[in-house]
């Protein structure tokens, strides 16, 4: 199959994964098969029938928690990668369009903020400041903001020395207009396609607070019930499926969003692959 | 072959050189159809067409330096050793030490992280065919036959102009002392300057060293400066074929023709007649002559039988019913 | 060297000399600046005696002003003072050089590991386009590199638990006296699920921006040239190839340090290696504020460091960054 086939196919399956776990994750109240803290026989009871991903140390059903799990790390994601974006753009857009000064400052910030050991400040600033669900979309999305504007950036570079950016520019267009009409509508998709790896990212950073103890002690996330399932010896008890579901959650989802990311980013910049060496050489046919 | 071509040793010998394309469901893909050429030890061929009429895609089939894609059936004879034998190995050691090909000098012809003197070593190295000392001053050697700096040497790629990367192309190529120079589309990216001085010294090469050269271009009236000999392709067969000596020979193939009332002439004032049409397409080849669309002089008979490359005079030949019929004559 | 290029190198140099002083800076900004005062504690050591902590008062200046403070800080800095661990009560640099020294082996080895086989896997990938390898490297790869760090650790961990050791950097109850080759062998042990995490995590991004970064050259035709000089495919790859498409895959390297650092913490989280990712999870805990900062400034000068190499080695790599 052609390799643009197989990206298409990557990108359908990547965003068939993401619209389900969004849809789960929105109706969960309503499809769960059980309550979230309902409780039940066995503690690490077996995954059965009755409860496909099994029971968790509090004799919790594992699959109405994964659920419930992935609309709190859903939205957690979500806010933090609507704020990296927005910040992100907004940067990107600032710095890209005035150039000199404000451009060196603005990329000179970005790359500090780049160079500092981000995750153990973000430990530490969850760690002080108290681990909740709006605190954590913050700062998460306060780490990841940087590489949008990056993109953004060199987007907005290119395109103010296009011929119809320029003219805009002579005819006296003021800068916000020319912003608003020209750059942002050309800036979006790749934006999109930036936000998409962003959410990956927000969700890895989540699960990793939450592995630390920095998760939100009040909500179910896939990085808390994979923490919980740590703390309370569930691998010396063999209850491998309070591990294995919320980490599969994880890893899928942000599989998703990297086969997402890439098949976008083919329709943006497709890139006309010829190989000049390939293990596979002409057919000669002697006389 | 005439009684003056035999005296000469043919450095390169090809015969019926075809190449075809996988094209999927449309079918195999015919970029090359019978091509045969034979070019004497330092003699300069040049082969002319427009783009797409396969002469790049010669070029690189002479070599084996296509796709997975490709077949590639027919003979090809270096100094009368056979290149296209069962044992593909012996092609890969033709390669560069027999047969030398340059490519078109665009920034990415030359690897950018390497200085100039390290390619011209590099091959000779490899090969085993010369110390890396004996190889260094074969390399000061190449770049002043090519009337380049020494300096160049030290230098990359992107450190140096066009005219002066393609030159640095060609001492790469001849460093292994090859006996068959393909070049393609050396002059393309040039100006006019330049291209004078490339040419200039790839003749003057090609006779010290006895080097048999391919030259692919499209400009016509480059190849009859420079060249011995002119091959014309169109629709990826050899549709001509002349002794640049014998340029005002007449008869003409009906597209060489053509392409020559194109070619703009800075002393006219009138703008120059262009060629109607587009050449054909690989998958819809007609039966007969490729040229029979465009060509104002059809016969019947064009359109369903292939026309052979015949003699029309003095290792003059052209592939066209028209002049045949006409007896050679206008 | 020439001179554009020793140009090129200090300018690096300066420039990674002043985002060392930015970090300086931030890190002495931020513990202060947290909510519950932190530089108040920094001399409350627990069961520290009245001497001790006014001797710490004393070389912090935490009497003064935020820019006595910030000279006093920086003085201590000159002098290897990183201050005094409220959770071990030793100096910061003594428990810092320890975790680091820990850490080294296991990071370098999943590293080394990860990044020689990620970049031979990605490249033969790259080559064999349209095989069922390519196929299924870059699909493997992905799948690595999807996978939370300590989500694949646990997974390692469910796996071997009774086969490998699952905690620790030794065994806790080894006969004193063992002799050094067996101490070695008990820490390898121990290394391995740890160091093999890293590397698979590792494997996976760089198999994926191998292949990419391979592709893009073997479209260059400088290879095309190449294999026209009669030299073999393999000789091309390595030679050509490569040697062009190490350039990105470098900067990819100094891009991704500080991700690396977060899986480093997690790792040694989940196998309890005693290293320095360990080290900060457990100041976080403990509110450990010199220990910390500590960290962080360790952390951020090796990131500045190893961007600076990533730096030089480009230059070396191609000239073009230079220019």
């Amino acid at each position: 199959m052609s390799r643009l086939a197989r990206l298409h196919r990557g990108g359908l399956l990547g965003g068939a994964i993401v619209a389900t776990f969004a849809a789960v994750a929105v109706l969960a109240p309503v499809i769960a098969p059980y309550g979230v803290d309902q409780s039940f026989s066995q503690i690490f009871g077996h995954p059965s029938l009755a409860h496909p991903f099994g029971l968790d140390d509090s004799t919790h059903d594992v699959l109405t928690r994964v659920m419930w799990g992935g609309r709190t790390s859903l939205s957690i994601g979500l806010a933090a990668t609507a704020i990296a974006v927005l910040l992100g753009t907004t940067v990107g857009v600032l710095a890209g369009y005035s150039r000199g000064l404000v451009d060196h400052a603005l990329m000179r910030i970005t790359d500090y903020v780049l160079v500092l050991p981000s995750i153990p400040l973000v430990i530490v600033v969850i760690a002080t400041w108290g681990p909740s669900v709006s605190h954590l979309a913050i700062v998460i999305g306060l780490l990841l903001w940087t590489t949008t504007a990056r993109l953004v950036r060199a987007q907005v570079k290119s395109m103010r020395e296009l011929v119809y950016v320029r003219r805009a520019v002579s005819l006296g267009a003021s800068d916000a207009r020319i912003v608003t009409r020209y750059i942002l509508p050309q800036v979006t998709p790749l934006v999109l396609a930036s936000a998409v790896l962003t959410l990956a990212h927000a969700i890895f950073v989540e699960a990793a607070l939450a592995f630390l103890g920095l998760g939100d002690p009040g909500s179910v996330s896939w990085g808390t019930m994979i923490e919980a399932a740590f703390q309370r010896t569930a691998v010396s008890a063999g209850a491998w499926w309070t591990i294995v579901a919320p980490g599969t959650c994880i890893a899928v989802f942000i599989l998703a969003c990297s086969l997402l990311s890439r098949a976008s980013e083919e329709a943006l910049n497709p890139r006309l692959r010829v190989a000049y060496l390939s293990a596979r050489g002409p057919r000669i046919v002697p006389r | 072959m005439t009684a003056v071509q035999t005296e000469r040793s043919t450095a390169l010998d090809v015969r019926g050189l075809r190449v075809e394309f996988d094209g999927g469901d449309a079918g195999p893909l015919v970029a090359v159809r019978d091509v045969s050429l034979d070019v004497g030890a330092g003699r300069l061929l040049g082969l002319v067409g427009e783009s797409g009429c396969g002469k790049s895609t010669t070029l690189l089939a002479m070599v084996g330096l296509l796709s997975g894609a490709a077949t590639i059936s027919g003979a090809v004879r270096l100094a009368g050793q056979e290149l296209f034998t069962a044992d593909q190995q012996a092609l890969r050691r033709a390669r560069g030490v027999g047969i030398a090909l340059v490519l078109q000098a665009s920034m990415s012809t030359l690897n950018p992280v390497r200085k100039i003197a390290a390619q011209i070593t590099e091959p000779l190295v490899y090969h085993g065919l010369l110390g890396p000392a004996a190889a260094r001053e074969r390399a000061r050697e190449l770049l002043a036959l090519m009337r380049l700096p020494a300096h160049v040497g030290e230098a990359f790629p992107h450190e140096l102009s066009g005219g002066m990367r393609q030159r640095a192309s060609i001492a790469v190529a001849l460093a292994p002392d090859p006996k068959v120079l393909l070049l393609d589309e050396p002059t393309t990216a040039l100006d006019v300057i330049a291209q004078a001085r490339v040419l200039e010294l790839i003749r003057t090469v090609a006779r010290e060293r006895e080097i048999a050269v391919v030259l692919v271009t499209h400009d016509l009236p480059l190849v009859a400066h420079y060249c011995d000999e002119v091959a014309v392709m169109y629709g990826g067969e050899v549709v001509e074929r002349r002794p640049t000596t014998r340029w005002d020979e007449e008869p003409w193939h009906p597209y060489t023709r053509m392409l020559l009332a194109s070619t703009p002439d800075l002393l006219d004032a009138e703008l120059p007649a262009t060629i109607p049409g587009t050449p054909p397409r690989l998958d819809q080849l007609p039966a007969g002559c490729p040229f029979v669309d465009r060509c104002d002089r059809a016969l019947t008979e064009c359109a369903t039988v292939r026309p052979a490359l015949d003699p029309v005079g003095p290792e003059h030949r052209v592939a066209c019913h028209v002049v045949r019929d006409d007896g050679g004559e206008r | 060297m020439s001179s554009s290029r020793s140009q090129y190198v200090a300018t690096r140099a300066v420039q990674s000399f002043g985002t060392v002083l930015v970090a300086l800076t931030a890190n002495f900004l931020i513990f202060r600046l947290l909510p519950g005062n932190a530089a108040d504690d920094f001399a409350r050591v627990p069961g520290a005696t009245p001497e001790l902590q006014d001797a710490l008062r004393d070389q912090f200046g935490l009497d003064g002003s935020l820019w006595t403070q910030y000279v006093a800080y920086i003085k201590q800095l000159l002098h290897g003072n990183l201050g005094t661990s409220f959770y071990s009560r030793q100096p910061v640099t003594h428990d810092l050089a320890v975790a680091i020294g820990n850490s080294l082996p296991m990071v370098l080895a999943g590293t080394l590991i990860g990044i020689g086989l990620g970049v031979a896997v990605g490249a033969v990938a790259a080559w064999r386009r349209g095989t069922g390898f390519e196929r299924g490297a870059t699909a493997g790869g992905l799948v690595l590199y999807a996978m939370p760090a300590q989500f694949l650790g646990l997974l390692l961990m469910i796996l071997f638990h009774n086969v490998l050791p699952i905690a620790g950097m030794q065994d806790e109850f080894a006969p004193a006296g063992q002799s050094t080759l067996a101490h070695l062998h008990d820490v390898g042990r121990h290394m391995i699920l740890p160091a093999t995490t890293l590397g698979l995590i590792i494997f996976g991004n760089y198999v994926v921006l191998t292949r990419a970064a391979v592709l893009d050259t073997l479209g260059q035709e400088y290879v095309l040239a190449a294999r026209a000089r009669g030299f073999s495919d393999a000789y091309v790859l390595r030679e050509h190839a490569l040697r062009n498409a190490a350039l990105p895959i470098v900067h990819m390297v100094a891009l991704s340090l500080g991700f690396m650092v977060a899986g480093s913490i997690l790792i040694e989280t989940v196998f309890s290696w005693p290293g320095i990712g360990h080290a900060v999870f457990q100041a976080v805990l403990a509110r450990d504020y010199p220990m910390l900062q500590g960290a962080f400034l360790t952390l951020s000068v090796a990131v500045i460091g190893l961007n600076f190499c990533a730096d030089v080695i480009s230059m070396h790599l191609d000239r073009r960054v230079v220019g």
